[in-house]
């Protein structure tokens, strides 16, 4: 018996050709998944416009006060960055809630559960980095709480090196974080959240209730 | 009805020689949510200024504060010990939410929802503390 071949199918369930009405319906998800993930967009959006001013190290809360005093639009651009990052921690929190509240989560979801609390979890630290880029005394001292925590494990201080670099208090932010922020923890973001949404599709869509 | 069949509906209509665009409800629903989320941020945005943060070389002392989501744990950092408060119960809590649906099948969905709300519930009330706190 010949097995029919398969072709990659990544792209075929991102945008399926086939999907039943009722999963479409508003109630059935309350769209807290896309309106996270446009959230996420409007993040990385309003993110790369602020690359082009923001300097890590001990310019950075300089380069953030220029930012919002002097440049265009700066201080919308940065207010709007800000409130979609907290727009998405807590349109993740609920649609978690919904997830459990509507027992989605079940099989064949089980895998696609374990994504989306890992999805959780980075948008947490995406936000917490964020914080500590503005460079402030505010930040610097919630980076020196994480270190200290970070340094109560086992081979932490290395860790707290890796995802911290050097801050300290009254120094602003550090090359190191700037890099996870804007690099490493976003990108890791988007692939989970394609396979998140992949695997949505995959385990046979949304479900009408 | 699938999206095939709406194909289908586009499909004979256009061969009446009536070649016209069908709408598709669900899909405007979910256009029109996320056109007023993304103007709602724009509204925050502009009328809710983001405050700068205290100078770094400032000499004046400031309380050290959380971002409002990691409020919760800084609550219980005052409380307990750090590995408990900032590593044994986040941990734990995180645990639980890896383990929920593998648990919820042995003990059932009702308790998966009931462990979960008590979870929420709980760090709900603490950040809330917090917040009053701060």
């Amino acid at each position: 018996m010949v097995k029919p071949v398969r072709s990659f199918t990544f792209l075929q369930h991102i945008r399926p050709r086939r999907i039943p009405v009722a999963a479409l319906r508003f109630g059935a998800t309350l769209c807290l998944g896309g309106l996270s993930f446009l959230a996420f967009l409007i993040t990385v959006g309003t993110g790369i416009l602020l690359l082009f001013h923001y300097e890590p190290g001990k310019q950075a809360y300089i380069s953030v006060a220029s930012m919002v005093s002097l440049a265009p639009y700066g201080a919308i651009i940065r207010s709007l960055h800000f409130w979609a990052a907290q727009g998405m921690v807590v349109t993740v929190l609920f649609h978690m809630a919904r997830v459990v509240w509507h027992h989605a989560y079940r099989p064949p979801r089980e895998k696609n559960w374990v994504i989306g609390v890992f999805l959780f979890l980075l948008t947490l630290i995406l936000d917490f980095s964020g914080y500590l880029l503005r460079g402030d005394r505010e930040g610097a001292g919630a980076a020196e709480i994480a270190q200290s925590l970070l340094r109560g494990l086992p081979g932490g201080a290395g860790l707290a090196a890796l995802f911290l670099g050097s801050m300290e208090l009254g120094h602003g932010s550090s090359l190191t974080l700037y890099v996870w922020h804007v690099f490493i923890l976003p990108g890791v973001l988007l692939v989970l959240q394609l396979w998140h949404f992949w695997r949505v599709r995959r385990d046979g869509g949304v479900r009408a209730l | 009805m699938t999206e095939r069949d709406r194909e289908t509906d586009v499909i004979e209509l256009q061969d009446r020689g009536r070649p016209r665009f069908i709408s598709i409800e669900e899909l405007q629903v979910r256009e029109t949510i996320a056109v007023f989320m993304g103007l709602a941020m724009l509204l925050l945005a502009s009328s809710v200024p983001l405050a700068l943060g205290t100078p770094p070389e400032s000499p004046i002392p400031i309380h050290i504060k959380a971002p409002w989501m990691f409020g919760g744990i800084q609550w219980l950092l005052l409380r307990f010990p750090v590995s408990i408060a900032g590593w044994i119960i986040p941990a734990a809590s995180l645990g639980f939410l890896l383990i929920l649906p593998w648990w919820a099948r042995r003990a059932g969905v009702r308790w998966g929802r009931f462990a979960f709300m008590v979870l929420a519930l709980f760090w709900s009330i603490i950040t809330l503390a917090y917040a009053l706190q701060a």
